[in-house]
């Protein structure tokens, strides 16, 4: 290794960072030539010199590392309540909205269902198996129903389906909510119409219609704007959307 | 990032992804960071030449790296990550505003006494302050805060040999600037 070599190496050799044979290589440079060796003892003098020099005269640092335990102690809260990951945030918020959401529109549609069902069921029992014996069919018997439950309005008349002539009427229990069941005839057909006023009932239901509820039945639903109902009748024989879609639109 | 998430499996996931609150370091900051306050003022008094400049600096590189010291791999050199921070926040300062980079003498120096009163100390500031912006870098850097050139590397962002070679020189101009005083003289620097 000549001289040149060396004083390449030198900054290399003053800062600690040469090892193995290099450093061996230097070394033995420097133990041999009086040139390189009062070089390297110049420079470690004037480094050892500088260093004084500046560090006498070091700034007080007390000032900013004050501003700076403030602004930590400021920081720190927000540190606290940051996700980690921003994104993970709002795929975790959308998992549990689509959640939430679905698990509403599963319990509302199952509501609707049951609801619907629970009156296919009344109709069944009531006409087919008639195991209800408190009717109001009698005109003045009707009369009276009629003043009790909707005093406000003539509704025979509105809610009777085309062809079909007023049969009956009694009160009936549809998930703990009792609704008046009006029965209309026509020929051997018997239409059930479930009526409430929405002011008696504890939650609006939307449309729905049931092709099949069970016992050859299907049933219809509706709200409009005074009256919650629902229609039940034969399948294939009835039409019962057109009769709630016509109630939806009258009452 | 990604290396270190593969280095430290699923644990790290977990750290990342969770929503548990982060890992409270305010201490291991106090003892690791916060000591190196004095050679950060020293560093940024050279970049930006004011002493109020300066400390709103040092102020600014701390508070960032508090922010992110989550992101700080234990074990490796806090000082170096530090000094790197505070001159990348500097190019940014002075990219904004368009600052000649242009070292000032710092205040305290620029009104030394008389010449008969000039200490030895005193008469290397001057000489020191004299150097080109480059060669005081470099200088202080591993002069007077330490740093391997390897190091000085990486906070500078240039090859390493040219920190060598520019180390070189400026020991050189400074020898050269003090070869005129009576304190090369009296000390045969």
């Amino acid at each position: 290794m000549n001289c040149q070599s060396v004083q390449e190496l030198v900054p290399l050799y003053l800062s600690g960072e040469l090892t193995g044979e290099t450093l061996a290589a230097v070394q033995l440079h420097i133990d041999a030539c009086e040139t390189c060796a009062k070089t390297v003892s110049a420079d470690r003098e004037l480094d050892n010199a500088l260093r004084a020099a500046m560090l006498e005269s070091s700034p007080d640092a007390s000032e900013v590392l004050h501003r700076v335990h403030a602004g930590m102690a400021t920081t720190g809260w927000k540190r606290m309540l940051r996700p980690v990951s921003v994104r993970t945030t709002a795929f975790v918020a959308t998992i549990l909205l689509i959640a939430v959401l679905g698990l509403s529109m599963f319990r509302v549609h199952r509501a609707q269902r049951t609801w619907a069902l629970d009156a296919a069921n009344d109709h069944y029992s009531d006409l087919v198996l008639l195991r209800h014996p408190d009717w109001a069919y009698l005109p003045q018997d009707v009369a009276h129903f009629m003043q009790e439950q909707f005093p406000q309005q003539d509704l025979l008349a509105v809610i009777t389906p085309k062809g079909a002539s007023f049969e009956k009427v009694r009160l009936c229990n549809l998930g703990g909510t009792q609704y008046a069941h009006f029965v209309f005839r026509s020929g051997s057909t018997e239409t059930s119409v479930f009526l409430l006023a929405n002011g008696k009932a504890s939650s609006r239901h939307d449309a729905i219609h049931l092709a099949d509820a069970g016992h050859g039945l299907e049933v219809s639903g509706f709200s409009s704007a005074d009256m919650t109902g629902l229609v039940v009748g034969n399948k294939g024989q009835v039409s019962t959307q057109e009769i709630a879609n016509r109630l939806a639109g009258t009452l | 990032m990604g290396s270190v998430l593969m280095e430290r499996g699923g644990v790290s996931w977990f750290r990342y992804t969770s929503l548990t609150m982060p890992e409270d370091r305010s201490f291991e900051f106090e003892t690791t960071a916060l000591p190196h306050a004095s050679g950060l003022l020293r560093y940024a008094i050279h970049l930006v030449g004011e002493r109020a400049k300066a400390e709103d600096l040092v102020q600014e590189t701390l508070l960032s790296a508090w922010r992110s010291f989550h992101q700080f791999e234990r074990g490796t050199n806090c000082k170096a990550w530090l000094f790197q921070i505070l001159k990348h926040l500097c190019y940014r300062q002075r990219h904004r505003s368009a600052r000649a980079a242009e070292t000032a003498i710092p205040a305290e120096e620029a009104t030394l006494s008389t010449p008969e009163r000039i200490s030895v100390n005193q008469e290397i500031r001057q000489a020191f302050a004299r150097l080109t912006p480059e060669h005081q870098e470099v200088l202080q850097l591993v002069v007077i805060e330490g740093f391997a050139v390897r190091e000085v590397a990486e906070i500078l962002q240039v090859p390493q040999g040219t920190i060598m070679s520019r180390l070189s020189r400026a020991r050189a101009n400074l020898r050269s600037v003090l070869q005129t005083s009576a304190f090369v003289r009296k000390e045969g620097l």
